[in-house]
Formats: C-alpha cells, structure tokens, sequence
C-alpha cells in the first residue's frame, strides 16, 4: 500500500509539472514568435494565444504578452481607426497589470510612445506617461535595459534644439547595450525584447 | 498490481490529452461580411489562432473532448461564446456588431466639444490652444470655428446672426461679465483669457444646454485647468510687453501667480498706425491661480485676477463731419471665480461663486462718462448617473448684477437679481440613440417676469463613423442694460433655435455639416423715429421702447479637419453660411444688421518642420461685405468690400543651461491688404468716414524662457 500512495504521490508531481511543462512550452514558443512577428495575420494570431494561456493561467506574464502584441498591432495597421482601437486594447490590458513591475512600467513608457505615434496631439498626456514610467522602471530596477533604450529612442528622435539628437540617443542607446550584456534574470519569461533594435541603431 | 497499473495509466493518459484532430470555420458579421483578425481560442486550452482576411481559421491538434467550447472576439464587435462537438467540423461564427462604442455619445448639434478627459470629441485642447493669436486669446481661438462672423471692429462673438451680447462665456459653469478688455469705439479689443488657462472648451453656436442661460445665441463653456503639473518660472519678453509666472506645486496643491505690464508704443515703430495716439494702449495686471485637491478627489479652485488698461487716441466724431475727437479710457477690472467639486455617494455636487467689477472712465471730446457694473453670482448643481450611461443634472444659480453709468449731468442705474433654476438629463434609447432633455426656469426682479426654457437635443449614431443629431431650444435673455436704465416695462428677449448636424469622422479627419434656424421674437425696438446712427458711443435711448423686435437667422455651417492627408500638417477648413435680418433697436425696417455677413471662410494651418521644434501656422480669413448705413440710399442696402487677412505665426524653441527658450513671431495681414471695416457717413450723405483697421500690417515678436531648477518642464524630464 505504501508504493500505491508513493506511486500516486509521484504521478500527481509529474502531472503537475506536465501542466507546468505546457505552460512553458507554449508561452516560450509565442513569446519567440511575437518577437520577429511583424505582419497583422500572425499578431492577431498571438495576441489570441495569450489570450488563451491567460484564461487558463492567470499569470501576468501572458497579459503582458498579449499587451505587447496589441501595441505591436497598432503599429503594423494601416488604417488610423485600426492603429487606435489595438492601442486602446493595449491600454485596457494595462490596467490590469501589476505597477510595481520594472517591465510593466516599461511597457506602459513603450504604450505612451505609441499613442504618440498615432496622435501627437495628446502629447501633454502622454509624454509626462512616458517620461515617468521610464523614471520608475528604473527606480525599481536600475538594470533594466528596454529603459535605457525607449529613453534613447525618444532623445533620437527629439530636435537636437530640444536637448534631443541622435547623438544623445546613441548615448542611451549604448547604456542600454551595456546593460543588455549583464542582464540576468532567472524569470525563463521575462521580457527580451529590444536588443536586436539597439543593435541596430548602434550598426548604423 | 494489475488494477493499480490500470490506475497509473489511467492518470498518465489523463494528464497527457489526446491531440488527434483539427477544427476550422469562419467568422462573419450579421451582414455576412468575413471578420478579418477575429480572435478565436479554445477555452481551458492553450489553442488558439485567429482569422484571416477571408475571415477563416483553423486550430489544429485539438484535445479529444465530447464538447469544445469556443471564444470568439474581435475589435468593434461583441464577444461570443459557443459550445461545439468536435463531430462538427465546419464552424461558422456570427458576431455582431457593437454599437459605434456608446460609453460616451458627444451630442454634436450646434456643439464643438475639446476635450482631453472625453476621447470622441472632435478637437483636443490643444488643437485650440495653438490657434495663432498674440497674446494666446482664447476668443480669438474659437473665433476660427465655423457659426461666427468676423466683425474687425468689434471684440466679441458674433455667432449665427447674433450680436456680441447675445453669446456669454462661462467659466467653470459661471458667466463673466467682461471677458474682454473694454470699448474703444472702432478698435477691437483683446479677450481677457489666455487658452492656457482651459483643459477643456465647448463652444456652442445653438441648441445648448439648460444648465446655462442669458444668452440669445451661444455660449462658450471654459473649464480651467486643475492642479498644476509642476513648478515653474517663465517669463515672456515681447514687442508689446513683459509677463511673468511663478508656479509652486505641493503633493495636491499648487499655486501660480502671473504678471504682466505691457505698453503698445515701442510696437507702433515697426506697426504704422492708421489711428493718432496720445496714449499708446497699455496696462498692467495680474492674477493668481490656487488648486487645491482633498483626499477625496474633491478638488478647489480659485481665480482672482486685476486688470488696469488705459488708452488715448483720435476717433472720428462722425456727428460733425470730417472731424475727429479724442477718446479715452481708463479701465480697471477685478475678476474672481472660485469653484468647488467633490462627489458624495452617487452624487457630484459642482458649486461656484464668482464676483467681478468693472470701472471705466471714459472722455469723449467734451463729455465725461464714468461705467461701473458689478456682478455676483452663485451656482449649485447636483448631477448624478442613473444606471450605466444615464445622467440627471439639477441646479439653482443667483446672478445680482449693478450697472451704473455717469453720463456728464444724468446718471442711471439698474440693480438685477435673476434666480434661475434648471434640470435636465441625459439618456439612451437602446444602442443608436442619445438624448439630452432640459427645462431652465428665470425669474427677473427688474421685469417682474418668469419664463420657462425647454430644452433638447437628440444623436443618433448610425455607425461608428457616422452621427445624426438635432437640437431645439428656447432662450432667453434681458434686454440690454441700456434700454433697462430707461425703460422697466420691458420683457426677456427670445429666441427659438432648431438644428440638424451630420458628422463623419474617421482616420483623423471629420467632416461636418449643421444647417440651423434661428427665430428672434420680443427684441427691445425704439418707437421714437430718431435718425438711425451707426456710431453709438455710450447712447442712451429713451424711455421709447418696446418688445415689438423680431427677426430670424438661417444658414449652414460646414467644417472639415484633417489631422492625417499630409504628414506634420493640421489644418482645418471653416465655412459659414448666413442669410439674416431683423428688426430691433432703432433700426427703422427689417435689414440685414451690420455685424452681419453672408459668407465666412477661416482655414487655419499648423506645421511642424520634422526633426525639429520649429512650429509654423498660417491662418487665412475671408469676411464678405458686411451692411453699412448710407442715408440717401435704402436702409443698410450698402455693403463694405471683402475683407481679408491672412495671419503668420512661428516659434522655435531650444534649450539654454536648462531653460526651455521659445522665440516666437506674430505677423497680422502680411500681405497689408488695405481692408476696410465700415465707412460713417454724414447726415446728408455728401461725406463720409472710412473705418479701417488700427493698423494694416501687425508684427509681434518675443521670448519665451522658462526656468527649471531641474530638467523638468510640464512633468516632461529633458
């Protein structure tokens, strides 16, 4: 009887860990997807995925995600009304992501920066947004190096009369560099993205 | 062993599903249009795909169950859920489809909403904010919007047809009685707010709300900005004079204080000057803004600003001919507003008490006038949602207003107390529907009257691009204070406003048209049969008048705003149409009055040079010929030539040891066309006085520096 409830002990654990495995597998697999995804078809496709995990999981991984694939949507639309309502879908998920997450604050910077992009004339609401995210994120982990590199992209794209210029962005651009290379994180899901953009401002 | 065997597999096989088939379908809308991107998931699985252009999708590898059940959403349509056997191979998928977003439907008949807290409004604060205008005026901002016309001699808004007085703007919910600097006879006068000072404008060119009254046409709904985003220091050095504001912001509370002394003369060098000054325009003045924010969200506000204006110049005294007088004045104007807004459970209690005092002292030639009125006025509204999306308003407001008016040896006088109560609400009918239903109340002490307003006004959204609204309305308004010094027997003035609007606004651009109707009844009219004079410094009719006015306005307005055709460019096109004429005053028959006129065109353009912080504007204005009074021709047949202008504006801004500087050029009627506003002619018609404006051609320059102890500006970190 002893080996039965062993037994039953070791199948609960492997099955509690297959699920685990699942989870993993899938959110791996999409997260790598939505990296290099770029055309509508394929986003929608992820965004809806993560959907899915996070009807099952409710971890904020998979919100995150899926936030990340909406602003990536309302980039890759054409058409203004599309661009808004995906940044609008973007915003509702963000609602109900933790504030005292380094990442989320960064997503929210990276939200911010693609309002503005869509409609620069709510740039009294959004830059603030934008600028204090990014001041949090890295008061909560200075490390964090998709900071440095929206911080860089907003210099980058600022008149250089405006304190801004591809000098000054490079600088941050550098700095996010750096800190992409001694990033560690023991989190398999954590956000990765940004790396391959600064590569290639820093190649240019 | 054998059973417990069975029991290992049994859990091994139930943790691992079995993946052996594929569903696939398509999803529709109800008017079997394919739905493209539409989020399709299987529920308590991790599978999910969505749908192509062709609105299919497919899922492979879907677990061995008796029943699936699918989620299905997608943008602009409602969510569905349903249950399939995994028998069922095809699926197909009906959505319908949301209607147009209702949360919030702007009801747009005679209405232009800016708004940065209400996402569907057509203009943002900031596309009025950087209307060109030196000073940044506020009026001059809203004056570019279709419904006005251009009256270059006058301050104020002319809206459909309506004189200056017929439109009152609204502060926080209470009226101001001298938004723009006083008077000159012939010179128009700057407005006395800056659009910095607003988050928030409405400006209603008809059909408004019953929460607000007093005004025959229009009124313009400002609400000031809440506390602070930062502290700052900025100080404005200009041809025309010096400014200041320091700004201090606490955790919920911030305070600024502005000043400002200005002298127009250094400006005439380079502005010729169609009028002799003795006394160049100038002033001094000031104000201080408190915001205060309590733990509840309620918050408190408190404006309280002096000005003090004098000018002395040649007029032309059009009683004798081809002569001119000196005119001057001497204005000081204390203002203070304070508001004060809190919710209560399901209750949101909005109050307000504002007081303001103006004095003139004003010579004319050889008489001596001395103007002085005064206004107090307190205001409680109590609104509340009913259910998800219904609202009901219900108010009270005390307005005691004094003029005085000192005219050489007579003096007049008139105390006014008007109690005016309103309620009103705002529904839906199902999903397409929204409707705004009022009805304000007035009792005047001075007319011994009462008169009911019903108000209302309906949208009906067809699609999420497309809107239909309507308005009706009843206005009421005193008779001017002038008739009222003479003459008590009088009645509230009247106007009946109808209004249908369309509205099409998609991918940031809008267009829209109103067309309206607009009847006047009980205008005060003189019975004397006096000469008719064009030029009216400070009259004073007799006790000759009677209701016996009327009159009517019609005309369509159009508007077309593109934020999106040409990269880093806005603009607008504003078209206004007017047909109008009435009988009032001392007008002897019904015309066309001289404020008036047909045609109205303002295109206002914004650019900003990609790559760098150099903004453009240009700004164009047409006002086709507006009435003038020749005496041996028929009443008001005459009329003026076009008049033209077209406006430049640049500013450049950079940063120096941390301070934000902006340099920034104004430029009036660049091309100096040599317009003329309306000509005075003599008694018997042999001569006459042409009225142009102050100056042909306008430049204003000047800096913009503020001061950051830190790198941070407006909350923004450089």
């Amino acid at each position: 009887m002893k080996t039965t409830l062993m037994l039953f002990a070791m199948l609960l654990i492997f099955s509690f860990t297959k699920a685990q495995d699942d989870y993993k597998k899938v959110m791996l697999e999409n997260i790598q997807a939505l990296d290099t995804a770029a055309d509508t078809q394929s986003l929608n496709k992820l965004v809806s995925v993560f959907t899915a995990v996070y009807d099952v999981k409710k971890d904020w991984h998979p919100l995150y995600y899926e936030c990340l694939g909406y602003i990536k949507l309302s980039r890759a639309y054409q058409n203004t009304e599309q661009k808004k309502a995906a940044i609008q879908k973007a915003a509702d998920l963000l609602d109900g992501l933790p504030v005292t997450n380094d990442e989320v604050l960064v997503l929210r910077a990276l939200y911010a920066l693609n309002y503005l992009a869509i409609d620069r004339s709510e740039w009294q609401t959004y830059l603030p947004m934008l600028n204090n995210s990014l001041k949090k994120a890295q008061d909560i982990n200075p490390d964090n190096p998709r900071s440095y590199y929206l911080q860089g992209l907003l210099k980058y794209n600022m008149p250089a009369s405006m304190r801004g210029g591809h000098e000054e962005g490079i600088k941050l651009f550098q700095q996010s560099m750096e800190k992409f290379e001694s990033y560690q994180t023991t989190d398999d899901l954590a956000p990765r993205w940004g790396k391959k953009e600064v590569e290639k401002y820093l190649s240019k | 062993m054998k059973k417990m065997f069975l029991i290992f597999a049994g859990i091994l096989l139930g943790s691992m599903p079995l993946f052996a088939q594929s569903i696939h379908g398509v999803v529709r809308s109800k008017k079997m249009q394919p739905v493209n991107g539409a989020s399709v998931l299987i529920a308590s699985t991790f599978k999910a795909t969505s749908t192509d252009s062709s609105g299919r999708f497919s899922i492979t590898e879907v677990p061995m169950k008796d029943t699936l059940v699918l989620k299905v959403s997608a943008i602009g349509f409602d969510d569905a859920v349903i249950k399939i056997t995994t028998l069922q191979q095809e699926i197909e998928i009906i959505l319908s489809e949301k209607t147009a977003e209702l949360k919030e439907v702007i009801i747009s008949a005679g209405s232009f909403e800016a708004s940065d807290e209400k996402k569907t409004t057509i203009l943002k604060p900031f596309d009025i904010a950087t209307v060109p205008a030196s000073p940044p005026d506020e009026f001059k901002a809203v004056n570019e919007l279709p419904g006005t016309s251009k009256v270059g001699e006058s301050e104020g808004l002319f809206v459909r047809g309506g004189a200056a007085s017929e439109t009152k703007a609204i502060i926080d919910g209470l009226i101001v009685q001298d938004p723009f600097f006083s008077s000159v006879p012939g010179v128009a006068q700057n407005g006395r707010f800056s659009t910095f000072l607003f988050k928030g404008t409405s400006f209603s060119t008809g059909g408004y709300s019953a929460q607000y009254g007093e005004a025959l046409s229009s009124v313009l709904l400002l609400n000031t900005q809440d506390v602070a985003q930062a502290s700052s220091q900025t100080i404005i050095l200009s041809t025309a004079g010096i400014s200041g504001n320091v700004t201090q912001k606490w955790d919920n509370t911030s305070l600024a204080v502005n000043a400002k002394y200005y002298d127009l003369q250094p400006s005439f060098l380079i502005n010729k000057q169609n009028y002799t000054y003795s006394i160049a325009p100038q002033g001094k003045g000031g104000n201080i803004i408190f915001r205060t924010k309590n733990k509840q969200g309620g918050i408190f506000k408190l404006y309280a600003s002096y000005d003090y204006n004098k000018v002395d110049l040649q007029i032309p005294y059009v009683y004798v001919d081809g002569k001119e007088a000196s005119y001057s004045l001497d204005g000081k104007n204390v203002y203070i507003n304070s508001t004060y807004k809190q919710t209560f459970g399901k209750w949101i209690l909005n109050a307000g008490a504002s007081f303001s005092n103006n004095h003139d002292h004003i010579s004319f030639d050889t008489s001596h006038v001395i103007k002085e009125d005064s206004r107090l006025e307190g205001r409680v509204v109590l609104s509340r949602y009913i259910g998800q999306r219904s609202k009901l308003i219900v108010g009270s407001e005390v307005q005691d207003v004094q003029f005085n008016n000192t005219n050489n040896a007579n003096s007049y006088a008139l105390n006014e107390v008007l109690v005016s109560n309103f309620a009103e609400t705002e529904f839906y009918l199902g999903n397409k529907i929204a409707a705004r239903v009022g009805l304000r109340e007035e009792s005047s002490n001075t007319l011994h009257q009462t008169n009911i307003a019903p108000r209302m006004s309906v949208a009906y959204v067809l699609n999420s691009y497309n809107q239909f609204s309507a308005g009706y309305g009843n206005f009421y308004q005193l008779p001017l204070e002038t008739y009222l010094y003479t003459n008590r027997n009088l009645s509230f003035e009247e106007a009946t406003h109808y209004i249908l609007n369309y509205q099409y606004s998609k991918n940031n651009r809008t267009f829209r048209i109103e067309g309206y109707f607009k009847n006047y009844n009980h205008l005060v009219k003189e019975t004397d049969s006096t000469r008719f004079q064009p030029f009216n410094f400070d009259r004073i009719p007799t006790t000759n008048s009677n209701n016996s006015g009327y009159g009517y306005a019609k005309g369509i307005d159009v508007f077309w705003y593109d934020k999106k055709s040409i990269k880093d460019l806005d603009y607008w096109i504003a078209y206004s149409y007017l047909d109008t004429r009435r009988l009032f005053e001392n007008y002897p028959v019904e015309a066309m009055p001289t404020f008036a006129s047909k045609h109205n065109v303002s295109v206002v353009m914004k650019y900003n040079i990609p790559a760098t912080s150099v903004n453009l504007g240009i700004t164009y204005n047409y006002t086709s010929g507006r009435p003038y009074y020749n005496p041996v021709h028929p009443f008001l047949s005459d009329r003026t030539p076009p008049v033209n202008n077209l406006i430049f504006s640049g500013n450049y801004s950079w940063f120096y040891r941390n301070n934000l500087v902006a340099v920034f050029l104004y430029a009036d009627n660049i091309l100096g066309i040599r317009n003329i506003y309306s000509y005075y002619y003599s008694q018997d018609g042999n001569q006459h006085y042409t009225l142009t404006p102050p100056a042909y051609r306008s430049i204003y320059a000047g800096v913009n520096i503020t001061l950051a102890k830190r790198k941070t500006i407006m909350g923004i970190n450089f």
